[in-house]
């Protein structure tokens, strides 16, 4: 997916007067919010559950490489391959592969975040297949030609108005009188649109939310039935994943589970749950003739041994991005990247580099994120490292303001004489609040804000002060 | 695969395991990296899930309650015997005919028909369909802890028919309602291995293994729940044995 982070600022103003996002946006707290603390409360044993499943995945993250050579020769004795990729140019390579040996011309796509890591829809149709996303908010967002603003619920930020004109313009076979209001009539629609290119379909490619090492099974969560019937009805099934879904067996697979929909969208579990082992077996007369795996790195293994070890944990719910101040006001688009919100803003800088830089800064550090995730990542942490990082990368402007802060700091003389002069200034601009949108940087900060009253004195000639009256009561 | 593409995959995953494997040896994240590979194949660090237990009855009131709030219709029935009278009642208050698809199962089709005349059952072996209003499947299992069906893929069972019509009717026998995932996993295996003997059936897990918990929704257009995305607008439960 083109990444966008490099005018992050730019894009947060903009989500910020958009009044049709804005009203879009405004349903997370009352929806996924409510229903992820209900969800939570209903299931006593939410917590040891949570404590069990941070243990499985330290301990596969732990033995990687034997779970995934484990994976591979699995899924080989039930009939299917894996594919590495190191890079998401390997991925895209190995699939499009597949795809011409197959003679595929129409593919359908069950939701992927790793597929839009590696941007692979938009990479099918530049090389000539007709890729059909299948999931309701990615056709949605598919029509629009834009990013998934959200990791569970890609078109969280459109609209009913904005879906009716995508329909009217895209359906054109159907008639133009026809009503589209309810979301009832938006769903039969996409149905019947989609319902054709499931059938006809030559290739079906979904994601995986886990790998069972043992069995070389791996499974889709959906609502929609989607993902089900992308890989059932087409001749070959492609899963893109990544290397830290994997987990060893089922009875590891069911804890994750119990906590995966319920963090998610508050559902005791989702509608669907699929496991998939291999291709069609001898005696069976529906199913893929092939089953393939495409494991991408991307920067994961060197995730490993960092700092940021402990992101390898998540599990993609979105809860992080549900509970966060900063996604409930901007919305996904604004952090230009596929993984938005909290979760985003640690990984997005490891998967996309220096565009994403901004990200780590994205956040109020309120820290509900840590305090939702089911897999206890502690993500506040994590964008300080990055933060600091940056610091350190960043070198000049920032450099150099440090370093003089640190002069004043180790010369006490100076660095009250330095206050002296500087606070009257500041406060007085301070109280010019019309001034002070000329400062550099000011302007979009102040438009959503006002800016607190700085003191007239500094703390330390207060502090004098006092002392010094307290003595002369104590004389007394 | 072309003998040069065969090459280029082989060496992209030495060169990935390679990677992976100084990655983890240098990292070892939690101080959990097992010694062995014996290790980690005979010592399970980690418990397996154990949550208050409930009898027979409270799983089957545990397993209708979920359900129902997941926009499930059940019906009770004592035996299987019932089955075809009761879903001619069920399917006339429906308006979608009464033609059903099923697969190659003996079960179903062994079932009185004759106490059902106007219900037509069309099988199913292998033919791709598009517009589908009614198909039956049987469940193997079901998990009362969030009310969750188990089938397994097989020409018994198509997949594709518990996703494809409209009207999804589920048997299930009450006898293999279990409460944990994991005990309605433990009893696949166990059946399929029973199985075996007579049949040559491939082990558990086959193909596919589908846990259902309801009929289809989407939550996609603003966030308002609406149901019958891609899958079942409807989900019907015949549960016998009861
Ligand atoms: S970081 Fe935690 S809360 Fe956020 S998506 Fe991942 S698992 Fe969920």
């Amino acid at each position: 997916m083109k990444n966008e982070s490099e005018d992050f600022r730019e894009r947060v103003h903009h989500a910020l007067e958009d009044q049709n996002l804005q009203q879009a946006l405004s349903v997370i707290p009352t929806g996924f919010v409510t229903k992820r603390s209900n969800a939570k409360a209903a299931l006593p044993d939410f917590q040891q559950l949570s404590d069990r499943a941070v243990e499985i995945k330290n301990h596969t993250l732990a033995n990687l490489d034997h779970y995934l050579e484990k994976f591979e020769t699995a899924v080989k004795a039930s009939g299917g391959q894996v594919h590495f990729a190191e890079k998401p140019n390997d991925a895209l390579e190995i699939i499009d592969e597949i795809c011409k040996a197959n003679n595929a011309k129409l593919i359908a796509k069950g939701k992927s975040m790793v597929g839009e890591e590696i941007d692979l829809t938009h990479f099918l149709e530049r090389e000539g297949y007709e890729a059909v996303e299948t999931d309701l908010g990615e056709y949605l967002i598919q029509l629009r030609n834009e990013m998934p603003s959200h990791i569970i619920a890609p078109a969280v930020h459109l609209t009913r108005e904005d879906i009716r004109k995508d329909f009217y313009k895209a359906h054109t076979n159907l008639s133009k009188e026809r009503d589209l209001d309810t979301p009832e009539d938006f769903v039969r629609e996409a149905r019947q649109i989609l319902r054709e290119k499931f059938l006809n379909a030559d290739v079906g490619i979904t994601g995986a939310n886990f790998l069972i090492a043992e069995t070389g099974t791996s499974i889709i969560v959906t609502n929609e039935g989607n993902g089900d019937l992308s890989q059932n009805l087409p001749k070959t099934h492609i899963v893109i994943t990544s290397l830290e879904k994997l987990v060893p067996n089922f009875e590891d697979t069911t804890v994750l589970l119990r906590l995966l929909a319920r963090s998610a969208t508050g559902q005791p579990i989702t509608t669907y749950t699929t496991f998939s082992t291999g291709p069609k077996r001898a005696g069976d007369n529906h199913g893929p003739e092939q089953f393939h795996v495409v494991i991408l790195d991307n920067g994961r293994t060197e995730l490993l041994g960092s700092k940021f070890k402990e992101m390898l944990r998540c599990i993609r719910c979105g809860a992080c991005l549900n509970h966060c101040p900063v996604y409930q006001n901007l919305g996904g688009h604004a952090y230009g990247t596929v993984y938005p919100g909290p979760m985003g803003a640690v990984l997005s800088p490891q998967f996309f580099g220096a565009h994403a830089k901004e990200l780590p800064f994205a956040s109020s550090f309120c820290g509900r994120c840590n305090e939702v995730c089911p897999m206890q990542i502690p993500l506040t942490k994590m964008m300080r490292h990055w933060r600091e990082r940056g610091a350190h990368d960043q070198g000049a402007v920032s450099n150099i303001i440090m370093k003089l802060w640190a002069g004043l700091a180790k010369r006490p003389r100076l660095y009250n004489f330095a206050l002296r002069v500087s606070l009257p200034i500041a406060s007085w601009a301070g109280r010019q609040n019309a001034l002070m949108r000329y400062a550099p940087g000011a302007k979009s900060w102040l438009k959503h804000r006002t800016l607190p009253r700085l003191a007239t004195r500094s703390f330390q000639s207060e502090w004098r002060e006092k002392m010094s009256k307290n003595k002369n009561e104590q004389q007394q | 695969m072309s003998l040069s593409q065969q090459q280029k995959s082989e060496e992209r995953r030495n060169r990935f395991m390679k990677n992976l494997s100084k990655a983890v040896s240098q990292a070892d994240p939690t101080g959990k990296r097992a010694a062995s590979v014996e290790q980690l194949e005979t010592v399970r660090e980690i418990s397996p899930y154990q949550p208050d237990v409930l009898d027979k009855d409270a799983c089957l009131e545990r397993l209708r309650e979920f359900l129902k709030a997941q926009n499930t219709e059940l019906y009770d029935l004592a035996n299987a015997e019932l089955i075809p009278q009761k879903l001619s009642e069920v399917l006339a208050t429906k308006n979608y005919g009464t033609e059903i698809m099923i697969g190659e199962n003996p079960f179903i089709q062994s079932l009185n028909w004759q106490l059902a005349p106007e219900l037509k059952l069309v099988s199913n072996n292998g033919q791709k369909v598009s517009d589908l209003n009614l198909a039956m499947t049987h469940a193997f299992a079901a998990a009362a802890e969030t009310g969750t069906l188990f089938f397994t893929s097989g020409p018994e069972n198509p997949t594709p028919l518990n996703y494809l019509p409209t009207c999804h009717i589920a048997l299930l026998d009450a006898q293999t309602i279990h409460q944990t995932y994991e005990q309605a996993y433990q009893f696949g295996e166990e059946i399929s291995v029973e199985k075996q003997g007579v049949s040559n059936e491939p082990l558990f897990p086959k193909r596919s293994l589908n846990l259902i918990s309801g009929p289809s929704r989407t939550a996609d257009i603003e966030q308002t729940l609406t149901l019958g995305a891609h899958g079942p607008l409807e989900l019907v439960v015949l549960i016998y044995n009861v």
